[in-house]
């Protein structure tokens, strides 16, 4: 098995939208149903500079949400370490995200959590997942933690949220 | 390992799933881009698209915008059939007829009118895509009349024309070969990612970015090694004052101009106006920045300037502009050589693929004598000279003056009247029509104005010739079924040609027998192009930079004209040859109105007003935002997401705002194209440029207060 | 290597696996009563409102699938005694040794007898047992009123139940507000708006005081005298860390004592779950945090010293997300310390939040309604407690805007805690 996630260059994404779209695609998001991707875009300006971020679920690799969920519903994808879930048991309480410090579960309008899978499927089958298939800058990469790293680690949201992470019981 | 379940879930194109990838294109923006799909179709329904990697030009690319083609195409307002009016106009009443009911009555209007007032009474319009321009124009023609025209005549052919007027045919910049890119008004990662792509990697590889922006973009973030941050509307200022330094300086390239530019000394004269004195004051760039600009124009072996479809041309001296920018290709040696600006031409609708087709002999192969003046010739005569169309800016003034001519119908296809300024005329004018016609996908405002509505198909329920930069042809075949009964606009085309007997044999026989026309001087036929599944490299020998140097230029004088001998020689135009300068602003009052609307800029997520419905595009910027600076937000006590009305003398929006560093003092960007705030409503239809006839959508004031909540 | 751990729950379960991970070879012996995989007492109100079947009362399967899967033998008997000094655990059945051993004994409900309160109308809701006897008992369809003792989690969520099936219900609690020892008193009257709105009837300072018959009604007394009919009583006063096994041998306050590896006074005993007290990150003070997560964390943590890795838990806030009735509450650290106030939002419009700063740090926060920004609402408090000075990230502070956290409110939190 490989150990995968799916980080952000900070420096090249542009908060174009396109793996917002992706997802919603690939996920058949219907918003007039109450529901919205499993990935976030932010053009955000502050006093600094601007950010753009394009937030997901980071698929840690000890993800406090599968601690916190009470029913066992998330768990490592075994082939890849994506963090994926069955939510036959949930029972909408909310702990998964008052466990992840990105603020990513969400609750479709059927009360159970939803989140990126990392598109574990496709990749099953060779395929990225549709956000980093996607991404126009390259910005957003699935990357492998057991090689040498693609983004820069003053870049990597992956890296730079590392020690936040580590806080987080 | 995964059950069936998980990979129809997952859309896993296998035998188990059904799931099939089938190549094809996007056309929601421009067939300059038409970026390769890989549609996952079950049952011809489309489940998913995603870039082709098999594409040459797009390699597995998609923007924003593309990659939502599957709620594009299947919007809830897609027409299903044509549809005749039964309530007012614009009501959007309607009840479905047959297509041989809507040919029926859509032939004997338009024969009726030619047969009474002559065939210029009636205008055919093209609005979105652009795939069936050529097939429109032979329409019109054939028909009888020059009064073809489309949505093109408020974006980018001021630019082609700025090129017409200085070298006779336009020129693109050869990014891949320079080592300065003045990237003038250049924000790639909202409107063509392609060009980001380059960028970035000739970023990587050294090469030096100056960018000309009024605002902070991600271009400016990530590309830029100078920014200059003129007001809107100043570049030909700017430009000028660049000019004018590289020549002070003798940082040009004098036997270039020597031996091929016209019109230097009067151009030098007339930019000494433009200096370290008045360029801060004029444009707000400091000198320091221009001089900074200038050095590294000097440093640099070849520099291309970065083209632009309305930007710089949305301006009231927006041609002009463009010139007095592009004439610094002339001024430093950069026309016509590897890494600066090369000629080029249209191979295919619009499309600079490298090699030449017929396109433009069978599009006006059935032109009329030219007898009536077109629509908009009269007043924006350079226009006419160069584009032989009518120019619709004029469209809606003669239909409710009457002047020259009445025009009694439109023939439109894909008509959007809030492309226009001041629309709202263009509406009047509509509703005043005997007959209108429009196709569409969706049931557009614009179609809720019309007599008969006929349903067309997107690009990815039809098979069209695609051609790319780099020499790529391509045949696509239908990826999906089509929905409901809309068909082709070529296809409608043909038919009606047929139905109202005009005569024309070759528009009559068909998409496919016309575009083997237009390739048969590459000795490609459809039938062998079909054969490919993925675009196929034509064989032709590419232009050689310099070769138009060597030859001399399509001019008067044969040379890049400074000075415009095609200007100079019609008096009667009342334009000036030179590239001259005139502020951008319009006359309102400045205290009533003392804000720059600068409206049109890109947003990743829409393109017109054709995405602004489609949900998920929508989702990313739900409400019509008007971006302003900090000062102004704070002298005005607005903060992020209050609401703002935006306002002038023509009426008045309620946006909501958001306050920003991107953005200027004095300056409001605001996108166009929503039906609940249409900026275009606020625009002049007199605040024009002269020259193409160009809305001055980048520069007019407003007033804009802080709207009260109730 | 010869473990055992005393019951198995989800502490016991987490040490279990963390123990095969670091010795796949050694002998595993578990001690248990129920006879069950391990279950979450906080799923048993789910099962009885019908969200969830009996088997998803187990998160982690079954018993056998789980003996299968870590290779341990489970001893359903209950433990007597463990004995520090022989290395011993004690059952009805006989006395066998060990090397390390984990006390993962859990807690109990803790009900004090009500004088007139017949057994078949007493109902706690802490074991599977107690979720099944509810169950039956409402499906009988004979209950229309009832009273709930204690206005916790767990008695809310109990109403909820009740209300569900049409039952007239009053939740009574010696305490002053909904949710004592985690809402602001303030929040707690905004909840308590919302219950009272549903139907529940809330009486607060009084508990039950006894049960009579009255016109062949069961009634309840209350400790104010009044009287309100009570088909059943739902006693959800609180648990206690069932240490009995230990006790004598180890050092235990509330709850078995552990160092931030989950070993004990006496090496060799680790002690994990609702019956030990970890560090609380706030006070400094040892204190059962009663959580799923962090049973989860203390068992993997002792489960993974005993097989001779090492691993630390350096301990918890308080915390508690609660989703109930359409709504939510969160809340954070200690309620009884006072500070600078910060509040945004409001309760009608999806979300409120009601911060306390005392020294630099978040001592506490109640957040209503918003669960998307808890996670990282108390990822910044950790990180406070942790003495960092670090200022949210972008990352973090788009996703508080997202949910409607207003700018401003996050430039003044962070001036007051940044300067």
């Amino acid at each position: 098995m490989s150990r995968l996630a799916i980080d952000l260059d900070m420096s090249k994404c542009v908060s174009c939208g396109a793996c917002a779209i992706a997802c919603m695609d690939q996920n058949d998001i219907e918003l007039d149903a109450g529901k919205g991707p499993f990935r976030c875009v932010f053009d955000m300006e502050e006093r600094e500079g601007f950010s753009h971020l394009s937030l997901a679920c980071m698929h840690c690799v000890d993800a406090p949400c599968i601690v916190g969920c009470p029913s066992a519903c998330i768990h490592k994808d075994p082939e890849t370490n994506l963090t994926v879930f069955d939510t036959t048991n949930c029972i909408g309480c909310h702990s998964c995200a008052m466990a992840c410090p990105y603020g990513v579960p969400s609750f479709g309008p059927d009360g159970k959590m939803v989140k990126c899978d990392g598109c574990y499927v496709r990749v099953h089958h060779g395929l990225l997942p549709a956000c980093v298939k996607v991404c126009p800058t390259k910005a957003l990469r699935l990357i492998d933690l057991d090689a040498p790293a693609e983004i820069p680690p003053e870049h990597s949201l992956r890296q730079r949220s590392l020690a936040l992470l580590e806080r987080q019981v | 390992m995964d059950d069936l379940n998980a990979l129809l879930k997952a859309k896993i194109p296998c035998p188990q799933t059904g799931i099939e990838v089938k190549h094809t294109v996007c056309a929601i923006c421009s067939p300059a881009y038409n970026c390769g799909i890989d549609a996952y179709v079950k049952d011809g329904k489309l489940l998913k698209v995603e870039g082709m990697d098999s594409h040459p030009r797009s390699k597995g690319g998609l923007c924003t915008k593309g990659l939502a083609n599957r709620e594009f195409v299947y919007r809830s307002d897609r027409i299903l059939t044509p549809l005749k009016r039964v309530g007012e106009r614009g009501e959007g009443k309607f009840c479905p007829i047959t297509w041989e009911e809507a040919y029926t009555e859509i032939a004997q209007k338009l024969l009726a009118i030619r047969a009474q007032d002559g065939p210029d009474a009636v205008a055919f319009f093209g609005g979105y895509n652009k795939w069936y321009r050529p097939w429109l124009r032979r329409f019109a023609h054939s028909f009888g009349t020059y009064n073809y025209g489309t949505e093109s005549s408020t974006c980018m052919t001021a630019g082609w024309m700025a090129w017409k007027v200085a070298a006779g045919q336009l020129a693109r910049p050869d990014m891949a070969h320079c080592d300065l890119y003045l990237g003038w008004a250049f924000n790639p990662y909202y409107s063509g990612y392609l060009n980001a792509q380059a960028a970035e990697k000739r970023k990587a590889e050294g090469v030096k970015f100056i960018v000309v922006d009024p605002r902070i973009t991600p271009t400016t973030e990530k590309l830029a090694d100078l920014h200059l941050r003129p007001r809107p509307g100043t570049d030909g200022a700017l430009a000028l004052c660049i000019g004018n330094t590289l020549i002070q300086r003798g940082w040009i390239d004098r036997e270039f101009i020597q031996q091929h530019v016209h019109g230097f000394a009067e151009y030098a004269e007339y930019a000494k106006d433009f200096n370290e004195t008045n360029v801060e004051a004029l444009t707000g760039v400091p000198y320091s920045q221009v001089l900074q600009a200038c050095e590294m124009i000097r440093d640099s072996k070849a520099m291309a300037i970065q083209e632009n479809s309305a930007p710089i041309p949305h301006h009231k001296n927006g041609l002009q502009n463009y010139r007095a920018i592009m004439a610094l290709s002339a001024l430093t040696g950069n026309f016509d050589r590897v890494g600066g600006q090369v000629p080029a031409h249209h191979s295919f609708t619009h499309q600079i693929a490298g090699f030449e087709t017929r396109e433009e002999e069978w599009q006006d192969a059935t032109a009329p004598a030219h007898q009536k003046p077109a629509v908009g010739e009269e007043r924006f005569p350079l226009w006419f000279h160069t584009e032989r169309e009518m120019q619709v800016v004029d469209l809606a003034r003669q239909i409710n003056e009457g002047t020259p001519y009445p025009v009694k119908a439109i023939f439109g296809m894909g008509v959007n009247f809030r492309m226009l300024p001041q629309d709202g005329e263009l509406v009047k004018a509509i509703k005043k029509l005997d007959f209108f016609v429009n196709t569409d996908l969706f049931l557009t405002d614009t179609c809720k104005l019309a007599d008969i509505v006929l349903p067309v198909c997107s690009s990815l329920e039809r098979g069209e010739l695609e051609t790319y930069p780099g020499g790529w042809a391509w045949f696509t075949k239908p990826a999906i079924k089509r929905v409901g009964e809309s068909r082709s606009d070529v296809e409608i085309i043909r038919d009606l040609a047929q139905r109202m007997e005009l005569g024309d044999r070759e528009l009559e026989a068909g998409y496919e027998a016309n575009v083997d026309f237009m390739l048969s001087n590459l000795g490609l036929t459809v039938a062998e192009l079909k054969q490919s599944e993925v675009p196929v490299k034509v064989d032709f020998t590419p232009y050689q930079p310099g070769t138009r140097r060597r030859e001399g230029l399509p001019t008067a004088t044969g040379k890049f004209e400074l000075y415009s001998e095609m200007i100079a020689s019609h008096p009667q135009w009342g334009l000036d040859p030179l590239p001259t300068y005139c502020p951008p602003l319009d006359d309102a009052d400045e205290k009533e109105y003392p804000y720059a609307l600068c409206s049109g800029g890109r947003l990743p997520n829409a393109l017109h007003s054709r995405l602004h419905k489609v949900p998920w595009l929508r989702s990313l910027r739900p409400d019509p935002t008007a971006e302003i600076s900090l000062e102004d937000a704070q002298a005005l006590e607005i903060s992020d997401g209050d609401g703002i009305e935006l306002y002038t003398a023509r009426g008045s929006i309620s946006v909501k705002a958001h306050p920003s560093r991107r953005v200027q003092p004095g300056v409001v960007f605001f996108y166009h194209g929503y039906s609940q705030a249409d900026v275009n409503a606020l625009m002049s239809d007199q605040h024009v440029d002269p020259y193409s006839g160009f809305p001055a959508y980048n520069a007019t004031r407003c007033g804009m207060r802080k709207k009260v909540e109730q | 290597m010869r473990y055992a751990i005393v019951g198995f729950g989800t502490a016991g379960y987490h040490a279990a696996k963390a123990i095969r991970a670091g010795d796949p070879a050694g002998e595993l012996h578990v001690y248990g009563d129920t006879g069950l995989a391990p279950y979450n007492p906080m799923l048993t109100t789910y099962y009885v409102y019908g969200k969830l079947d009996r088997k998803g009362l187990f998160p982690f399967g079954e018993l056998a699938q789980l003996q299968e899967q870590l290779g341990f033998t489970y001893h359903h008997e209950r433990v007597i005694k463990v004995h520090a000094q022989e290395r011993t655990v004690e059952t009805a059945s006989g006395t066998e040794p060990y090397d390390r051993i984990l006390v993962a004994t859990g807690a109990t409900a803790f009900a004090p007898p009500v004088k007139g309160l017949e057994p078949e109308d007493s109902f706690l809701m802490r074991t599977v047992e107690d979720a099944q006897r509810l169950k039956d008992r409402l499906d009988r369809g004979d209950v229309k009123t009832a009273v709930v003792v204690g206005a916790s989690m767990a008695g809310i969520k109990v109403v909820e139940v009740l209300a569900k099936y049409g039952v007239q219900v009053v939740l009574a609690d010696l305490a002053k507000t909904i949710f004592p020892l985690a809402a602001y008193p303030e929040v707690a009257a905004m909840i308590e708006g919302r219950v009272a709105k549903r139907g529940i009837d809330l009486r607060f300072g009084v508990t039950i005081d006894h049960m009579e018959t009255v016109d062949g009604q069961k009634t309840a007394f209350l400790t104010d005298g009044t009287a309100v009919p009570a088909d059943l009583v739902s006693l959800c006063i609180g648990t206690r860390a069932a240490t009995a096994v230990v006790q004598g041998e180890v050092e235990i306050n509330r709850g078995i004592v552990v160092n931030d590896r989950m070993e004990t006074s006496v090496p060799g005993i680790y002690a994990a779950g609702d019956c030990c007290e970890g560090n609380n990150l706030e006070s400094g003070q040892h204190q059962i945090i009663g959580l799923w997560a962090n049973a989860n964390r203390q068992g993997r943590t002792a489960g993974a010293n005993m097989a001779g890795c090492e691993a630390a838990f350096e301990g918890n806030i308080l915390h508690n997300i609660t989703h109930f009735m359409d709504m939510d509450f969160i809340g954070f650290g200690d309620n009884r310390i006072q500070g600078e106030v910060l509040e945004t939002g409001s309760p009608d419009h999806g979300l409120y939040i009601r911060v306390v700063l005392q020294e630099g740090k978040i001592v506490g926060a109640n957040i209503l309604d918003d669960y998307r920004i808890s996670g990282i609402v108390k990822n910044y408090m950790l990180r406070l407690f942790a003495g960092e000075q670090g200022k949210l990230p972008d990352y973090q502070k788009a996703m508080l805007l997202r949910s409607g956290v207003p700018e401003k409110f996050i430039d003044k939190l962070e001036g007051k805690l940044h300067g």
